[in-house]
């Protein structure tokens, strides 16, 4: 009676995966809460950094304290989310080496489904807690009134961001299939998201604000709806609908990225033949 | 003499581990220069609405530091202590309890073996440090001289720090979380990404109390003729850093052989 | 599609005739980029664009019908795991074409997951940190077995492969046959036709080996599960498979019944007699091919002559304390086979 049995929706299969990853993340209690506690103390340690500066310097760009932060809170708010979704992209290069690849492709489940929810990203617990209270203490700190329009705006924004960062590392992480090591790219753009993502892009020089624009698309991730919401697009070095466009922006290279995946998915050489 | 031989061995196979992964290695020489390039961009658009030094540092005295801490920290904070973690995982400590060296010996033969894989990346960073134009030769001869033995005894301080990293592996098996807590704190407490100099005083105070430092951000101060508490006692600071490191990892190892989880079985 | 597939499957007039499985012409080439040496080889490496071609698979062809049990053998390096990776959709032919119940693995992959199962002796599919029955449960909702009938082939598996008292034991923890029933009974439980099993006895003690040999046969007997069975163990193989195919170099050698093989590559008894006094024996029809001490062992064509024959001749000439015969092993006639690489000259 093999007709009986029907896989569920890709969606269903996903949380499956989740329930299953979170359950022998659980297994490890101790190392659950050390994690999620390193997690934010890592996060604490990048807001440091730019509190230092900030400090130090007063302000940059003429951007002040509490604006910095805000676009740093958008910032780590989306990159938490981004965790959520995209943290086992990391270990991309290990799952196709070892050939547990294989398996993915034996089960009637999408493989990057299952790349996505291999493990549960710890993580992105510290992540979220972390994101959260720094969103909020700066969304509340920052110079704007918030109405209705500019709340769903930033919602929006975050997601955004975590999608303009997925986007990104899944790109790079599907060229596991050929490269066979995917995690020093991976290590490069994220070198380059968390060096500059907390700034205003706009005291880079304009080279440099354009790649973060067109190339490894940053801008879009915090500073693009930062400047909105603060009020300060006449400082954009791109049209303002463009800045207004960034939640969108993300979902777009999310979709595709996730076609890149599959066409890339097809280089793949088990290993040991 | 024999001694000798087994600790040239391990180092061997620390300096050849890392290069049988040549992709990895080379993309995170890649990795070093793009944040040298990044970093110098950064100060500069930092410095741009500034007339003048800020908290007694130029930005070309910025830069310069950036591109010296990043390529000491890529060189020296090697991170090979994954490896007694995993084989605590896998069980495979019991292998090397076999060996005819003891572990802690072997651990830092090791390591020391991942730096001297590392080192072409200080060629790369400070190459690329000059392409940016961000680097400025110490101010004299003897600065020079003084950089060198302090960067010696850095060497010491951050293998020790790994080691210690390591051996805490035997009681929490995943060190994923506090390694990656370690690494941040390491990175900022050391001076790799932001000099002590910009620091408030209370968390410049934290700082010096530990040992991070000692590793990264002591070697650089002599090289810009900024020792902290002038060069003798920075560099005696760094000496008392290697000898409570070394006490330290002692004892957890002889409380570690007490209990050799060797996992399933 | 699916639907007309089944339905079609279920006239089994049409079903008996048509293969489940069929490989035609598989050719699988991986491309290794050739290691620069000298100086700065690594580094020229990575860029070199220069490529070995490395045909793993050469021209493989066979089909294999519904409620078979087919030993697919080779020496390592043969192209074994190759072919199982194309078969099962995990890896696309370079050239040639497989069909698994009408469907090519590597296109209709989801489709063709619920027909298959698939245990990898050396790389499990159960999750390590939680209990079997946890791994159980994530396989049943991610194929989509429905729940009574789900509740009751696992009762039926837990009884079969006897797993009462570890289903609730963190997979790590589990020994490594009791690791490999819970891989077994996990594909097993959406009740695929065709099994793949890739070294499911590697490691295991005797007792764990014969227990899953048990299994292997009832599934295949009982709910006519057709196995393919990729083992070094040839114990495996003389137990359960009535076909093998025997692949080396990407090539099909042998594909035909086990018993063929053995009447037309070991054609022969050997004859192991004690004397009461050491002697060397000469017998008419056999030939004496060893000697220790007093136990003598002569080969004879078992074609040509009966054993009663030798035995008399043998007991006629010489006073014999002791005597038996022994048929030649499967691992002596594969063992020449690949020391040979090839099919050994058929004695005339």
């Amino acid at each position: 009676m093999a007709e009986l049995t029907k896989p569920p929706s890709a969606m269903r299969q996903y949380a499956i995966l989740l329930r299953v990853g979170l359950a022998s993340a659980m297994q490890y209690r101790a190392d659950f809460v050390m994690t999620a506690v390193g997690a934010i103390c890592y996060e604490a340690v990048s807001l440091a950094f730019v509190g230092v500066i900030v400090y130090a310097f007063g302000s940059i760009g003429g951007w002040s304290l509490v604006e910095v932060a805000f676009v740093y809170g958008i910032r780590s708010m989306g990159h938490a989310l981004h965790g959520i979704l995209s943290g086992q992209l990391w270990t991309a290069d290990g799952v196709v080496r070892r050939g547990e690849f294989d398996r993915y492709l034996l089960r009637p489940v999408n493989p990057l489904i299952q790349l996505l929810a291999r493990r549960f990203q710890v993580t992105a617990v510290g992540d979220i807690v972390f994101g959260a209270v720094v969103l909020a203490v700066t969304a509340v700190a920052a110079p704007i009134s918030w109405s209705l329009a500019s709340v769903v705006f930033l919602i929006a924004a975050v997601i955004g961001s975590a999608l303009v960062e997925s986007a990104v590392m899944l790109a790079i992480a599907s060229l596991t299939f050929r490269l066979l090591a995917s995690s020093p790219i991976l290590s490069v753009a994220d070198t380059v998201f968390v060096t500059f993502g907390p700034y205003p892009l706009s005291v880079l020089p304009r080279t440099v604000a354009h790649l973060l624009t067109f190339v490894l698309p940053l801008a879009y991730a915090a500073f693009f709806p930062a400047a909105v919401l603060l009020d300060r697009t006449t400082e954009l070095f791109v049209p303002t609908w463009l800045a207004f466009a960034s939640p969108v922006v993300g979902l777009l290279l999310y979709a595709a990225a996730v076609l890149f995946f599959h066409r890339q998915m097809r280089h793949y050489s088990s290993p040991g033949h | 003499m024999t001694l000798v031989r087994q600790v040239l061995s391990q180092v061997r196979i620390g300096c050849l581990t890392p290069w049988a992964y040549r992709a990895s290695m080379l993309l995170s020489f890649l990795v070093l220069a793009l944040q040298v390039a990044l970093f110098s961009v950064v100060w500069r658009a930092i410095y741009a609405g500034h007339s003048g030094p800020v908290a007694g540092v130029d930005v070309d005295t910025a830069v310069g530091y950036a591109v010296l801490s990043l390529t000491v920290a890529t060189v020296l904070n090697t991170s090979p202590y994954s490896s007694i973690e995993s084989r605590v995982r896998d069980g495979l400590i019991g292998v090397d309890l076999t060996r005819p060296i003891g572990l802690l010996t072997q651990s830092l033969a090791v390591q020391a073996g991942y730096v001297v894989a590392t080192l072409p990346a200080a060629a790369v960073g400070l190459g690329t440090g000059l392409a940016v134009r961000g680097l400025a030769p110490p101010p004299d001869v003897s600065d020079t001289v003084r950089f060198a033995v302090s960067l010696l005894l850095a060497f010491g301080v951050s293998q020790l720090i790994t080691l210690l990293m390591s051996l805490t592996s035997f009681w929490t098996l995943e060190v994923g979380g506090v390694g990656m807590a370690f690494f941040v704190v390491r990175t900022f407490m050391s001076g790799a990404v932001v000099p002590l100099w910009f620091m408030p005083d209370w968390l410049q105070a934290i700082a010096v109390a530990l040992p991070f430092q000692a590793s990264t951000y002591t070697p650089i101060a002599v090289y810009f003729g900024r020792p902290p508490g002038g060069f003798v006692s920075a560099v005696g600071l760094q000496a008392l850093w290697i000898v409570i490191l070394t006490g330290l990892c002692l004892w957890l190892w002889s409380r570690a052989k007490h209990r050799v989880v060797v996992q399933g079985g | 599609m699916s639907l007309s597939v089944s339905a079609v499957d279920d006239l089994p007039s049409d079903a008996a005739q048509r293969p489940l499985v069929r490989a035609a012409g598989l050719v699988k080439e991986f491309r290794r980029v050739k290691r620069v040496s000298g100086r700065l080889g690594g580094l020229r490496t990575l860029f070199s664009r220069d490529y070995d071609v490395i045909r793993a698979v050469n021209d493989v062809s066979f089909d294999i019908h519904s409620g078979e049990l087919v030993g697919y053998l080779g020496p390592n390096g043969a192209g074994k795991s190759t072919t199982i990776k194309m078969l099962t959709g995990i890896l696309t032919p370079t050239a040639g074409a497989v069909s698994v119940a009408d469907r090519d693995p590597s296109r209709e992959r989801k489709a063709n997951a619920l027909n298959i199962g698939v245990v990898f002796g050396q790389r499990s599919q159960l999750w390590w940190d939680l209990p079997l029955r946890e791994s159980f449960r994530a396989v049943r909702d991610l194929y989509g077995v429905p729940t009574m009938e789900g509740d009751r082939r696992q009762h039926e598996l837990v009884k079969l492969l006897d797993m009462d008292e570890f289903l609730d034991a963190p997979v790590r923890q589990l020994s490594l046959g009791q690791r490999m029933r819970g891989d077994i009974a996990a594909a097993m439980l959406y009740q695929p036709r065709l099994l793949y099993l890739d070294e499911p006895t590697v490691g295991l003690d005797v007792v764990a080996k014969q227990r899953i040999r048990e299994f292997i046969a009832h599934v295949n007997a009982e709910r006519g599960t057709t196995v393919v069975l990729t083992t070094h163990d040839l114990e495996d193989v003389e137990q359960l498979c009535r076909r093998i195919v025997l692949i080396d170099h990407g090539r099909v050698l042998y594909d035909g019944a086990l018993t063929e093989l053995m009447a037309r590559y070991a054609p022969y008894r050997d004859l192991v007699v004690t004397l009461a006094s050491p002697a060397d024996v000469a017998v008419n029809g056999a030939e004496q091919i060893g000697r220790d001490g007093p136990v003598v062992t002569l080969r004879f064509r078992s074609d040509r002559v009966k054993a009663p024959e030798i035995i008399g001749a043998v007991t006629a000439a010489h006073e014999v304390v002791d005597l038996s015969v022994a048929e030649p092993r499967l691992e002596a006639v594969i063992g020449r086979i690949y020391t040979q690489r090839g099919l050994p000259e058929s004695p005339a």
